[in-house]
């Protein structure tokens, strides 16, 4: 998907409005390379529309709807009138900063029980957001798959940020 | 033993890169419509594109090799002559 972000904003720059269509497990790593490209941080809730992951599994009727439902943000973000998307919504919707980091966080929780742990955020006091990463039965043979804790807490600070001014610092516990 | 780690998100860029003003409306535009071949690309995109050319957008449609390259010079150039482009899948 990074890919598609650098042809997006290649084209950009020849005058050519761009909307990206991206499963919203890549969320992570649609900020990590709007961050990587020097991109403005409403970048991604101005050009990408997310749709729910998986969409591999999905008939072709399936997949349409999934468009339908979406045509109207599809058409405002090349407009730059953009309704807000699902994603943002819910953010949008709820003013708790541990609600926000949540779903803010959302796609990387995904990827991450996809290959067999579990990221839970537990509280936000004094700025710091804590949680707990619970590591079970992982895909991988030597654990490798999951990054280490610090780096999640690193990771995990970069997407919040954009959604909470007042964030100091990220602390998670590893439950192994 | 020791070894090279190279971050699979390629380069860094130190300014912010510009970004395209927009259309007030889609009638007459070309909508360039670019599959990056992943699976299920082609329904969603060509999906978006029947309901953009209700508007009035014109679709043409351009592939490139691999979902995990850049599009090439050539492809690039292709869309260059639209006026608005929609691409995917980052799925």
């Amino acid at each position: 998907m990074s890919c598609c972000m650098r042809d997006a904003v290649t084209l950009e720059a020849r005058g050519i409005p761009t909307v990206i269509l991206v499963n919203e497990v890549f969320v992570p790593i649609a900020d990590a390379t709007a961050a990587l490209l020097a991109l403005p941080q409403d970048y991604a809730s101005k050009n990408i529309v997310w749709l729910p992951h998986p969409t591999s599994n999905k008939t072709k009727d399936q997949l349409e709807r999934l468009i339908d439902e979406r045509i109207d943000e599809i058409r405002g973000k090349l407009m730059g009138r953009a309704a807000l998307s699902n994603v943002e919504r819910k953010t949008a919707s709820n003013g708790d900063p541990l609600e926000a980091a949540r779903v803010a966080i959302a796609g990387l929780t995904a990827s991450l029980r996809a290959d067999g742990a579990d990221l839970a955020l537990e509280g936000f006091r004094d700025g710091v957001l804590s949680g707990t990463l619970h590591v079970g039965n992982v895909t991988c043979d030597d654990g490798s798959c999951i990054l280490p804790t610090e780096q999640l807490e690193r990771m995990v600070e970069a997407i919040v940020r954009p959604k909470i001014d007042s964030l100091r610092g990220v602390e998670l516990r590893e439950l192994r | 033993m020791s070894f090279v780690v190279h971050d699979p998100r390629g380069g860094r860029i130190a300014t912010a890169p510009s970004l395209a003003a927009r259309p007030k409306a889609l009638a007459g535009l070309k909508l360039g419509v670019l599959d990056n071949t992943k699976e299920q690309a082609d329904i969603l995109l060509g999906r978006a594109a029947h309901l953009l050319a209700q508007d009035g957008a014109k679709p043409t449609f351009a592939q490139k090799p691999s979902f995990s390259r850049v599009a090439p010079p050539e492809v690039i150039e292709q869309l260059a002559m639209c006026d608005i482009v929609i691409t995917g899948l980052g799925g």
